[in-house]
């Protein structure tokens, strides 16, 4: 791969794995935070920004991960089985909410994941008997490894840490296969791509389900971490915030949720000390998105493609002036 | 909860619980339940809303429907305020009884004239008439330009209650503290922070003296002041 | 009985209040291609600028009136000029997406801003109880249902009978063929945003003396507006009236009788199969999709 990336790995791996070494345990709480909303606007990524589809209710995905995680640990089933059975469980009912997408567009998409969340939520809070209710379940322990525990806030986020790299080279792996180019088809054009062949029944199910089971491995991950869950995290507020984290960070852009997860939990709280700002956050934020979306519809990563796009055209335009003047002065001596 | 619990004993034979459905709802339902077992007073209706409702007329017809000769509102106060009215609109003349948050000021404001009549439990309020708290209020409207309610003397009381417990645990370690809550005793004189003696039971649950107040012609009126259960020794 | 026709009358009026945030997301639709997010939250902004107006010591009926002008300037003119227009070319979502952040801004802003509290709002109408055959209605429940049929049916014949409202039908139909009939299309789409927001107002001194003025009364509001209008038909003003009415009864009728608990579940549910099988809604009509 190209020098620059190389160089830019390395140096992201350095810091993701050193910089917590020197920080306390609020600092690597954030960053494991941090990691673990990654992991779910990944998939969502994949869903909204790769195949096009509008998805509102990411955040009920990543509470079903998260409470099947915690009921299992409470049944005495180990982490390690509960992890995959959430992500086994969202990858089933995102292909169930892929349905209404094959039959209804954008808006109405929108408007039915958004019922879907509702729906979960109300289900997390009233049924006591299986997920606490309001009070949700407590005292969730985290996993060992081979003997180790991973209880400590710093292991722990090595531990999250390894899970996103690997889902993050698995979506690459994804992307970059025939399937990647099937998803954007999808996006692009529904129509025409099934006029290439492309099934958009399957792609579109499969985008949600995709999308979904990252989601609930996130939300897993997400139950250990803070280790008390209940229904509030996984509203449709909480929805709305990772479809922004997506659009923020760039849909379509595969470090797009690193950027925009980053701006929608780390920054939050590093303003919370801030005096004057803190109570602000948030309607500095939703200012933000719309002057984005004036500015920068692609999102923030959208801005060195801007800058190129830009240098690009202002070439183009030079280089067709030389010429233009060139032709003018051969033709005016013809 | 107790102290509310023989006060609803002495009015009403059957009660109907309008509470929200959340953990703060849900755990005033227990409690009351809990506090009325072997009372003589039955629990006619639970009748659950949700946070943010704006239309309470299935709950006051529920409620209605029981044959309750009293009803007990256990949420926050925009629904409390909506409850009221609807009681009022539909006529309900029987004792209204709650806790702290039904006669708090911003909900007499809310719903006007339907408050009138409300009687309500309350632990904590800035016209109790105990220095501590006295000085705690003008420090406040000092700080803040307002009068505090309820919630605000809790945030103060309970970062205070909460200093005592890690006091006494010697760290800041989450189940130790929490476990020294239970059966703790706080003393005002010792830590003034708490403005009133405090001890929680066993079971966690605070006792305290706490007043009786009823909501007449839109002003709170102090009716009854209720000692703690289990007085702390001078 | 008497509980049945209680709960269906208070659903009426609870499901009016629904309507009329719903119409002002219609018309939108309808007339200007534009889906708005943050619709309750412009419900919400009028209710605050009277609260500040009369707390200014303006009367009534003048702090109604310049709530309206300023209403028109910033959630109709700007919202256009600022937001609308520019995104318009990239197509539907970078609009819901600039809404969505505009109705976080919105709710914060005034909380962070104004006051975190609910507060208490004038109500339009006396406090008067009717009791009729054992049920108990206010005037104001009355009061709103009325005033939402006469808006709702106001806005219906404002668009179908005038030349102005047959213009900016024109408009929604199709752009190009307006203009070139020599139809102001800019000024068409003003006067649309224009409506929305004296609709808006509207809404807010109808339904914030129930909601109560909190920063957050536009979320709530602004979700069964969404459910409502598209039940009743997206692009039939009737539509979000219609949608309103079934949202606000079902729900009452579904907390009594069935569980209060999933209340809010009631007009997912609708929406669900209105739109598995209706997609258009139950009084709107096909659209067709361009390939």
């Amino acid at each position: 791969m190209k020098k620059n990336t190389l160089v830019a790995l390395v140096v992201s791996a350095a810091l993701l794995l050193l910089v917590p070494q020197f920080l306390k345990n609020y600092g690597i709480y954030l960053l494991t935070y941090w990691l673990v909303f990654v992991i779910a606007t990944m998939g969502l990524n994949l869903t909204v920004g790769y195949a096009g589809q509008k998805s509102l209710g990411q955040a009920a995905f990543f509470g079903i991960g998260a409470y099947t995680v915690a009921i299992l640990l409470k049944a005495g089933i180990s982490w390690w089985l509960g992890l995959p059975v959430a992500a086994l469980l969202c990858f089933v009912v995102g292909l169930g909410l892929g349905f209404p997408a094959l039959r209804v567009q954008t808006i109405y998409l929108a408007f039915a994941t958004l019922g879907f969340n509702t729906a979960a939520w109300l289900i997390m809070r009233n049924e006591e008997w299986l997920t606490g209710g309001t009070f949700g379940i407590n005292n969730i322990v985290r996993p060992g490894l081979f003997g180790f525990s991973l209880e400590g806030n710093l292991a722990y986020y090595y531990l999250v840490l390894a899970f996103a790299v690997l889902l993050g080279v698995l979506l690459l792996g994804l992307l970059r296969s025939p399937w990647g180019k099937a998803f954007t088809a999808l996006r692009d054009n529904p129509i025409r791509a099934e006029s290439l062949g492309v099934n958009i029944r399957s792609y579109t199910l499969l985008s949600f389900a995709i999308g979904a089971a990252y989601a609930g491995v996130a939300g897993g991950l997400f139950a250990s971490l803070v280790q008390f869950i209940e229904p509030a995290p996984f509203a449709v507020g909480a929805s709305i915030m990772m479809y922004l984290m997506v659009v923020v960070g760039g849909p379509g852009y595969f470090l797009g949720p690193v950027v925009g997860a980053a701006v929608g939990v780390v920054v939050p709280e590093w303003l919370r000390d801030v005096p004057g700002v803190a109570d602000w956050y948030l309607p500095l934020f939703g200012a933000a998105v719309v002057l984005l979306m004036i500015w920068l519809p692609e999102g923030l990563l959208s801005l060195p493609d801007r800058i190129k796009a830009k240098k690009q055209a202002k070439e183009a335009s030079a280089a067709r002036m030389a010429s233009a003047q060139a032709a003018s002065k051969s033709g005016a001596t013809s | 909860m107790p102290k509310v619990a023989k006060y609803i004993a002495t009015k009403s034979k059957s009660l109907a619980v309008i509470y929200v459905n959340n953990d703060f709802g849900k755990g005033g339902l227990d409690m009351i339940k809990k506090a009325l077992a072997g009372s003589g007073t039955t629990i006619a209706a639970e009748i659950s809303t949700d946070a943010g409702q704006v239309d309470f007329s299935p709950a006051v017809l529920k409620a209605k429907n029981s044959n309750a000769d009293a009803v007990f509102v256990y949420s926050n106060e925009e629904e409390s305020a909506r409850a009221l009215r609807e009681l009022r609109k539909q006529g309900w003349t029987k004792p209204i009884i709650g806790e702290t948050t039904l006669t708090g000021q911003k909900v007499i404001e809310l719903a006007g004239e339907a408050a009138n009549g409300a009687v309500a439990h309350v632990g904590l309020t800035v016209d109790a008439p105990n220095p501590l708290m006295l000085k705690f209020k003008a420090k406040f409207y000092q700080d803040y330009k307002y009068i505090s309610d309820h919630n605000g003397i809790k945030g103060y009381v309970g970062v205070y209650t909460l200093k005592a417990a890690i006091d006494k645990v010697g760290k800041l370690d989450r189940k130790a503290v929490a476990q020294a809550m239970h059966g703790l005793t706080i003393s005002a004189a010792k830590y003034p922070g708490v403005l009133m003696d405090v001890s929680f039971d066993a079971n966690g649950d605070l006792d305290r003296e706490s007043y009786l107040v009823e909501v007449k012609n839109g002003k709170q009126e102090v009716v009854a002041v209720l000692p703690p259960l289990n007085p702390l020794k001078k | 009985m008497t509980d049945f026709l209680q709960l269906f009358f208070s659903g009426l009026a609870t499901g009016s209040i629904y309507a009329l945030a719903a119409l002002g997301f219609t018309l939108l639709w309808q007339a200007a291609g534009t889906i708005n997010f943050a619709q309750g939250e412009f419900v919400m902004l009028p209710a605050f600028a009277m609260l500040g107006f009369i707390s200014m010591g303006a009367p009534f009926l003048l702090s109604f009136g310049l709530t309206v002008i300023v209403a028109v300037v910033v959630l109709g003119w700007l919202f256009k000029r600022g937001l609308v227009d520019p995104l318009f070319k990239f197509g539907m979502m970078p609009i819901v997406v600039a809404t969505i952040g505009l109705s976080i801004a919105m709710r914060n802003g005034v909380r962070a801003g104004y006051s975190a509290e609910a507060h208490p709002f004038p109500s339009l109408f006396a406090d008067k109880l009717f009791n009729i055959a054992g049920i108990t209605i206010t005037l104001a429940d009355v009061g709103t249902l009325v005033l939402a049929l006469l808006l709702v049916f106001g806005t219906q014949a404002f668009l179908a009978k005038t030349v102005t409202g047959r213009a900016m039908q024109a408009v929604a139909q199709n752009t190009e063929s307006a203009s070139v009939l020599g139809i102001n299309v800019p000024r068409m789409i003003f006067y649309t945003f224009a409506i929305n927001a004296v609709l808006a107002c509207a809404a807010a001194v109808l339904v914030t003396p129930t909601y109560l003025a909190k920063f957050d009364m536009g979320e709530g509001l602004g979700n069964k507006a969404f459910f409502a209008a598209i039940i009743g038909g997206f692009n039939n003003s009737r539509g979000a009236l219609l949608g309103g009415l079934i949202v606000g009864v079902c729900e009452n009728l579904a907390a009594a009788y069935i569980s209060p608990a999933y209340k809010d579940a009631v007009a997912l549910v609708i929406f669900m199969i209105v739109i598995l099988f209706k997609p258009q809604g139950l009084l709107g009509r096909k659209e067709e999709r361009k390939v």
